[in-house]
């Protein structure tokens, strides 16, 4: 938090590109960038690359902080002992236009990465990457739910610098003390009048407790999803959220090193257990982890905090129209109806 | 009557009449999407439709029904496109599905709008049904130059270029493999742990290994549904691939996956005479 807050600043596009250019000679910059139809989040070399009319990118900024696959470590086995060396992780990045959804994130798998024992690669990614948000003065994408899960389309949380798009340029306001150190080298002029942004409207979806999740896990509902459920990662692989990986060696000849990648509870081999064992041995079983992970285990387990920020990506990505809005409708639904069964 | 009345007319039948015990079809979903029902009941059949949404393939379900050991697998009605026609066909041939389990609610394929797949199609017909749908309309003259010829056109340096660039971009989501009805392996090769065929790791050479493995076991399998291309949320040209083999098995030996249920795919046959032609 800064003391005494820095006026706001206006920027037009040539002074906002112009920036990037000058964040680009001290560290890597992640911005969103289109390729044919598709705008992705990934590194840039130029401010030209930068696609400034982005809605919601492909993937999400999770493989900026956790990518996904790393080495943990590489073991070596010298004449005498075997040497250990730690990768090099946590070179300075700004992610650059991140929307509100995707910045929230942050909080949640800060919530898991860095509670004890606190993991070391994200700790030191996290310490050294930067945030330039893009507030969401429009609803970006039809698909938008944040304020479903208590996000705001304006909302700051977790960035550095804030960009409202106004006027055909944009108004920047620096929201940390390392966000003033990153807009110090932008050009633009200081604002007279702060600029107060206004939240758009976002269609309102019922949010369920715990006890509702609690209340459907049994309910066929989960079955029926299930049989139209291709079992593909996407949902969890663009999600901001979704942190399950695995972790493997590879290596020969005195060589090796421990590789931690993406996994996902949507794909059918993920919670078979050493005896052969599934736990959940159906679509439907696997795809009612994936929601009650984020709306009933995790908050439950971390303060009430959601894993979920109502970005959309897997609304709109999902290949069978399994669509989480309206699965947060069916679970009000039905656990009222359970209720009201149980109590005659 | 459109497809839609009498598709929903029949599907009641056959429920009611205990034919089948499910309707695997497409249903009204959410955001002006269709998406596919497995229909249990009179009333669910109410809710199954078709129209020029249907691009899935929905072949990919009946494995869902395949027998569990000596259990009679239970029969099952499903809306059948040509493409995924094929596939039934190919699942029965290699012993997934038993025909005689499966009502083909076939539908005559008005091409789907927007889906690359279909500008390359001139299939209006399933090659198998138990009972036809709507009425086949002549298909559409082929268009100029397609992905395929544009990419036969580059070198062979020009196209390796162009697939390290499109699997740089895969996440090993499997949405394509996913959505193969062809792709029904117990353990994708791409997975299996012991012994691992490849690491885990989401890379390019990972990436490339998975893609050029999948495409090899599709030579001669691919029904050319598209729908792996369809369904990538990276929007790399999985089918780019897939459609060049299958056009190489055409013309190497005039056979098309799934046309029939009996003749089996080229590279699943052996005959002694063709040692011969071994260089």
């Amino acid at each position: 938090m800064i003391a005494q807050p820095m006026p706001q600043r206006r920027l037009s596009k040539e002074e906002l590109l112009a920036w990037v250019e000058r964040l680009l000679r001290e560290r890597s910059v992640i911005a969103p960038v289109r390729s044919g139809e598709r705008t992705f989040l990934q590194e840039i070399s130029a401010p030209s690359e930068v696609d400034l009319e982005v809605g919601r990118p492909v993937n999400s900024l999770k493989e900026f902080l956790f990518p996904a696959t790393e080495t943990l470590f590489r073991l070596r086995r010298g004449k005498r002992a075997v040497r250990m060396e730690l990768p090099e992780v946590g070179r300075l990045q700004v992610l650059f236009l991140v929307r509100p959804c995707d910045a929230a994130a942050l909080t949640s798998m800060d919530a898991l990465f860095l509670g004890e024992p606190a993991d070391f690669y994200w700790g030191e990614r996290r310490k050294n990457t930067a945030l330039v948000g893009l507030a969401c003065l429009a609803v970006p994408t039809p698909e938008c739910f944040c304020t479903t899960v208590g996000g705001s389309p304006i909302g700051t949380a977790n960035m550095d610098v804030i960009l409202y798009a106004q006027d055909g340029g944009y108004v920047a306001e620096a929201l940390t003390e390392r966000g003033e150190a990153l807009l110090s080298l932008a050009g633009g002029a200081a604002m007279e009048q702060p600029f107060v942004p206004q939240a758009p409207e976002l269609p309102p979806f019922p949010c369920p407790p715990i006890e509702d999740w609690q209340r459907v896990f049994d309910d066929d509902y989960w079955q029926r999803l299930g049989e139209r459920c291709l079992g593909c990662k996407i949902c969890t692989y663009n999600c901001p959220t979704c942190y399950c990986f695995d972790i493997r060696d590879r290596g020969t000849g005195g060589r090796v090193e421990r590789l931690r990648a993406w996994d996902a509870c949507t794909s059918k081999h993920y919670s078979i257990e050493a005896s052969g064992h599934d736990p959940r041995p159906t679509r439907g079983a696997r795809l009612r982890n994936r929601f009650c992970h984020k709306y009933f285990y995790f908050p439950w387990r971390y303060g009430g905090t959601l894993l979920c920020t109502g970005c959309g990506r897997c609304v709109a990505q999902c290949p069978v129209n399994i669509d989480l809005t309206e699965v947060l409708e069916e679970v009000a639904v039905r656990a009222r109806k359970g209720e009201e069964a149980r109590q005659g | 009557m459109s497809v839609t009345d009498d598709l929903r007319r029949i599907a009641r039948e056959l429920l009611e009449s205990g034919r089948v015990t499910r309707v695997i079809g497409y249903e009204e979903g959410r955001r002006g999407q269709v998406r596919p029902l497995v229909a249990r009941t009179v009333e669910e059949a109410g809710r199954l439709l078709f129209d020029e949404r249907c691009a899935r393939n929905l072949a990919l379900y009946l494995l869902d029904f395949k027998p569990q050991g000596e259990e009679e697998p239970p029969a099952v009605a499903v809306v059948l496109k040509p493409c995924d026609a094929r596939a039934l066909n190919v699942l029965v041939l290699e012993n997934q599905v038993r025909r005689e389990k499966v009502y083909v609610l076939g539908v005559a394929c008005p091409g789907i709008p927007g889906k690359p797949a279909c500008a390359s199609c001139t299939e209006r017909i399933p090659p198998t049904f138990d009972l036809l749908l709507g009425k086949p309309e002549p298909p559409p003259a082929p268009a100029g130059p397609d992905d395929l010829s544009r990419l036969l056109a580059l070198s062979p340096e020009e196209r390796r270029r162009f697939w390290a660039e499109q699997f740089r971009r895969c996440i090993r989501c499997y949405a394509c493999r996913q959505v193969c009805p062809m792709c029904y392996c117990e353990v994708c090769i791409a997975e299996k742990l012991d012994p691992p065929w490849e690491s885990i790791a989401i890379a390019p050479s990972e990436n490339e290994f998975y893609h050029v493995l999948r495409a090899y076991h599709l030579i001669g399998r691919c029904i050319e549904c598209g729908e792996c291309e369809r369904v990538c949320p990276m929007g790399i040209p999985v089918f780019l691939y897939q459609r060049y083999l299958a056009e190489e098995v055409r013309q190497t030996f005039g056979f098309r996956a799934g046309m029939d249920a009996e003749t089996p795919a080229p590279f699943m046959t052996f005959r002694k005479e063709e040692l011969e032609d071994l260089p």
